[in-house]
């Protein structure tokens, strides 16, 4: 989660709304953050035995919101969970879709390389750009993806210092 | 039905080995920890104010609410049925405006303190002076 922290503020010294090419890297720390934040509550509530499975190493992180928001609870864990899932508002799931979208991927034999913060893309099979190109990530985008870091990272780091003040 | 039954300062010896956990864990960042009784509150929950330094990765809420958690038994810290951890953490930064604000939660643990049910469990320099701002 520290390493989270050190992305997020490394993501917001890049991120330079008077250029955009800066956006690409920004995203990509960005993302870092997220993923590195979700991963760090999900690994602790698997320690804290509350969750079946723990993280895996696949990037794309938005598919671990359904389960933050249906652990089963107890009286024992109901007020912390939900204190958990009410972090992962619809609006949140829709930013690390996003996110998730421009984690780079090799493309599948015969598809153009898809948009991602990391590796020349194409818009046709022709076209390729660069995620450095001004225009490759809108200004919508990055404002959405900056909220989505911002949001996460100080609210799961809470629910992480309160699981590690419960389960030592 | 459970009853009403007040419990504080009952699970006083159980706290204090709780905190100990926390001082463990935290090492030195952990400056103050009291065992309180806020007066509006279900009767059997043990309620624990921390300030630890870092806590939150050191950030101010910006809604102005003191982060507070409740938690059932645990293996570390079990509790009657019924009855839950109530716990507010904080950080120093955030305890300064929390207290030059009047955050609504600091009302409870200064109201707790003045009605004398508030039992400092730890404490070190810091902790001590960040105390006695909630007067």
């Amino acid at each position: 989660m520290r390493q989270a922290e050190a992305d997020f503020r490394t993501a917001q010294r890049i991120d330079n709304d008077a250029d955009a090419r800066t956006r690409c890297q920004a995203i990509s720390k960005y993302q870092q953050c997220v993923e590195k934040s979700v991963k760090g509550v999900l690994d602790k509530l698997h320690m804290a035995r509350l969750i079946h499975d723990g993280s895996d190493r696949r990037h794309h992180v938005a598919r671990y919101a359904a389960l933050f928001r249906n652990i089963p609870r107890t009286n024992n864990t109901r007020d912390l969970l939900n204190q958990l899932g009410r972090l992962f508002g619809s609006a949140v799931v829709t930013q690390m879709n996003l996110l998730d979208s421009f984690v780079p991927e090799y493309p599948a034999a015969g598809a153009l390389a898809r948009r991602n913060h990391e590796y020349p893309f194409q818009v046709t099979a022709a076209d390729w750009r660069a995620p450095s190109d001004d225009d490759a990530f809108s200004a919508g985008e990055i404002k959405r993806i900056r909220n989505c870091a911002g949001s996460l990272v100080v609210g799961l780091r809470r629910i992480l210092d309160a699981l590690d003040l419960l389960f030592p | 039905m459970v009853a009403a039954v007040e419990n504080y300062p009952d699970l006083e010896r159980q706290v204090k080995r709780l905190v100990a956990q926390h001082r463990t864990q935290w090492n030195k960042q952990l400056h103050l920890a009291v065992y309180f009784a806020p007066p509006k509150r279900p009767k059997r929950d043990v309620y624990l104010f921390e300030i630890i330094d870092g806590f939150g990765g050191g950030h101010v809420d910006p809604d102005q609410k003191l982060f507070r958690f409740a938690y059932g038994s645990t293996p570390g810290f079990p509790l009657p049925p019924g009855a839950s951890l109530q716990m507010v953490v904080t950080n120093p930064s955030e305890l300064d405006e929390a207290v030059r604000d009047n955050w609504k939660r600091i009302d409870e643990i200064r109201a707790a303190r003045q009605t004398g049910k508030a039992t400092v469990i730890y404490t070190d320099a810091i902790g001590r002076k960040l105390w006695n701002k909630i007067k």
